[in-house]
């Protein structure tokens, strides 16, 4: 590992194999033992690498100065730049005009509090592929999360991003599943879903529920959830559209109370992929 | 708040979900009442029990039933005209 300090003494980048731009800086190579704690010195950096500025080489040894208060402000984030690849670049990038920028190669931090396919998000890693001179694909995935966007740079522009992978996720959970279920509207913003599916349960003497059905409805379009026992036939309409489901009566050729059967127990969402 | 609550103009309770679902301005409760929900109206944050009163049905006679019926029928018919 190589690192360069600041000013005051303290570590401003470090590497990993590779060659750092050190800008008339002198880059140090360091002999130094593991700090307590971690299991070699990139579990150290995978750590403590967004709070460099806490750390100093004293007597050639890295010890943190916990005096320094953790920063919250953007810049103190996990940053494994240049990590096996040869060249450190700039390792976080700041603003959306920047990310648009980025075509080379490598590993970096991307600080951005907003919106992409719909999800928020205030850290990814992002990592870009490069393909062919400037042509190269980008990859953001939002730290704490499971989602993944990529985007291509083809010809000069940008592709859309794009969600890689499916992906589902609970929007809705029934909090008594017992109780009966009368024709509804549940509210929630579907607005980035291609589709829904909804788990039904059945209700017995208000106490126990048992197996229902599964409904896939796509956002815009309806189904019709439950069986179609000609004398007990138990269904309920179901209808997906951007702000919400929408959930029918009861259709029932002989019940006492059609709201205790196709009760609604589970509705997820579904994105990420195309037909 | 524990639980977010779907009511109907009257109040009545149409479901519940947990807190973390609830769409924006929903109405959010720490308890929910005993037993089937739907039996409840929420106003000025208090339940109150109005179960909904539970249609008669009439009754509708299965295949099997039907068929002895129509038997019976039928051979009430035959033995009149064989008398």
């Amino acid at each position: 590992m190589r690192y360069i300090l600041n000013s005051n003494g303290y570590l401003q980048e470090v590497s990993f194999g590779a060659d750092i731009l050190c800008d008339g800086a002198y880059c140090t190579e360091y002999t130094g033992k593991v700090p307590s704690g971690y299991d070699d010195l990139v579990d150290w950096f995978i750590k403590e690498g967004d709070k460099l500025y806490r750390w100093q080489i004293v007597e050639g040894q890295l010890t943190l100065d916990s005096s320094v208060a953790i920063k919250s402000e953007p810049g103190a984030v996990f940053a494994p730049a240049g990590y096996g690849l040869g060249t450190v670049h700039p390792s976080v990038i700041y603003s959306p005009e920047e990310l648009d920028a980025c075509h080379t190669c490598g590993f970096y931090c991307y600080v951005y509090a907003g919106t992409i396919c719909g999800i928020y998000f205030d850290y990814a890693n992002l990592t870009v592929y490069s393909i062919w001179g400037n042509e190269c694909v980008q990859e953001l995935r939002p730290l704490n999360t499971n989602y993944c966007f990529r985007r291509f740079y083809f010809e000069g522009a940008w592709s859309a991003w794009e969600q890689a992978g499916m992906m589902t996720q609970i929007l809705w959970v029934n909090a008594s599943p017992t109780s009966n279920f009368a024709a509804q509207t549940i509210h929630m913003n579907l607005s980035n879903y291609k589709a829904v599916y909804v788990q039904s349960v059945r209700s017995t003497d208000d106490q126990t529920i048992s197996g229902g059905t599964l409904a896939w409805v796509d956002i815009g379009s309806n189904y019709l959830m439950g069986t179609t026992d000609q004398h007990t036939a138990t269904r309920r309409k179901v209808t997906a559209t951007s702000s919400g489901v929408t959930f029918s009566g009861f259709s029932s050729a002989n019940t006492s109370n059609g709201a205790s059967n196709e009760i609604p127990w589970v509705i997820c969402g579904i994105r990420g992929i195309s037909w | 708040m524990k639980y977010s609550i779907n009511l109907a103009e009257n109040g009545r309770i149409l479901s519940v979900t947990y807190a973390k679902y609830a769409p924006a301005g929903a109405v959010l409760v720490d308890e929910l009442p005993d037993g089937n929900v739907a039996d409840y109206r929420y106003t000025d944050g208090k339940y109150i029990y109005d179960p909904i009163p539970v249609p008669e049905v009439e009754y509708v006679p299965t295949d099997a039933e039907r068929i002895a019926e129509l038997e019976e029928a039928l051979a009430m018919l035959l033995s009149g005209v064989t008398e």
